[in-house]
């Protein structure tokens, strides 16, 4: 049950993990698409 | 006379049933076209190695070397990942980039299912070994696998890409019972008038390999090579290693890397109680996924004005293109008129993200 209990830290921890991540990636490629624009190319 | 039969004479049956489950694969493979390019020569290697004294195993096998060489260093799925990156386009991800979050939530079944093996009695490796077939993603599960149960190789490889194959059988009826018909006619309306800059697509490999690897450094590898087979492609420079990495390099590690895999599933390893419960539990994994995806998204339709159709959150795994076409189908299934590829695809290829994202945590969370 130890090791249970231990992947359930794990899924909390990871799935907190990817939403950063992926929170990240949408802020930057949001401002990437604003500081450099299809028009300026 | 006793040398031409001591190889028959050596012959168990838990050898034949692995002749078998390697005719099995290959059947599979060249008559439902379950993911041909792994499944044949997986079951190919299955048969050459547990022929009773097998020369292509053992120390000196050439198996056996491509195995030290291939795997065991990690060489091959990298190389895989170099070539899946010049493969991907990730325009329809940066035209949407909201659809990131379901690469994020069809995550959840990796979890899911390392939490119930672990129920099952795997320690806590061999458990997140198990979980990360719900990655979608092979070189991902060989890479996770290899590095955390090398004894449980064989059979989460077989798991990771049958499944794969099979996400038009999986998936359907999971998504069906978690939405209403009515949610499954929800029409999205289309974002494809943003215009993506090369500078965007230049940068994007570029600043997500910073991101992960400052995250979990330990992703680097993975998330590294994805995005550098990327950025050859979106260059605009590297033409021809492109198209290399493209054809030649995925051909040839893909044809490697198979038949590697089969040389592992020896009768002694793969014949085992552990073996079907893992099978059991790669399928655990995908349902959860596409369970996790579909649920988000039903999350998010309480809060949003404009109305998500909940299935798009399934395509959030990583198995590319079929988990889109899925969803596209059941669209049109209910309203002949909706099309909702396309935010599917930007989902599907979120899920690529997200399941080396999940590889990279498991690796840095699990001790």
């Amino acid at each position: 049950m130890e090791v249970f209990f231990e992947t359930l830290k794990i899924m909390v921890q990871g799935m907190a993990g990817i939403f950063l991540a992926i929170s990240l990636f949408y802020i930057i490629i949001k401002l990437m698409i604003r500081v450099f624009p299809e028009e300026n190319q | 006379m006793d040398q031409l039969f001591y190889g028959i004479k050596a012959l168990s049956i838990s050898q034949v049933i692995m002749f078998l489950i390697g005719g099995l694969l290959i059947y599979l493979a060249i008559k439902k076209e379950y993911e041909p390019m792994l499944l044949l020569p997986i079951g190919f290697g299955a048969i050459l190695a547990n022929i009773p004294f097998s020369s292509a195993i053992g120390d000196e096998g050439f198996l056996t070397l491509l195995f030290k060489a291939g795997i065991l260093t990690e060489l091959f799925p990298i190389l895989i990942f170099i070539a899946v990156g010049a493969m991907i386009d990730f325009t329809p991800l940066l035209q949407q980039p909201f659809m990131l979050f379901f690469g994020a939530a069809a995550q959840f079944g990796i979890f899911f299912t390392m939490a119930m093996a672990a129920l099952f009695g795997f320690d806590l490796k061999e458990a997140a070994s198990i979980g990360i077939i719900g990655a979608a993603d092979g070189p991902t599960s060989i890479y996770v696998a290899t590095k955390f149960a090398r004894h449980l190789l064989a059979p989460i490889s077989v798991a990771a890409y049958s499944y794969m194959s099979l996400v038009p059988i999986i998936q359907p009826p999971v998504i069906k019972l978690l939405t209403t018909p009515a949610e499954r006619r929800i029409r999205m309306k289309p974002e494809f008038n943003v215009k993506i800059s090369k500078t965007v697509q230049i940068l994007f490999p570029i600043v997500t390999t910073i991101i992960a690897g400052i995250i979990a450094p330990i992703s680097v590898a993975l998330v590294g090579s994805l995005m550098f087979g990327n950025l050859i492609r979106v260059s605009g420079v590297l033409d021809r290693l492109s198209k290399a990495a493209q054809n030649e390099l995925a051909n040839l590690v893909t044809l490697l890397l198979g038949i590697t895999i089969g040389s592992t599933m020896t009768a002694e390893q793969f014949l085992n109680p552990s073996t079907l419960l893992i099978i059991a539990m790669g399928l655990v994994a995908f349902v959860f996924d596409t369970a996790g995806g579909v649920i988000f998204a039903k999350i998010l339709n309480l809060f949003l004005k404009n109305k998500i159709n909940p299935m798009i959150g399934a395509a959030g795994i990583s198995a590319f293109p079929m988990s889109a076409r899925v969803i596209q189908k059941l669209a049109q299934k209910e309203d002949p008129a909706n099309f909702v590829l396309m935010q599917a695809v930007g989902a599907n290829v979120a899920g690529q993200i997200g399941s080396i994202i999940a590889g990279g945590l498991i690796l840095t969370l699990v001790k």
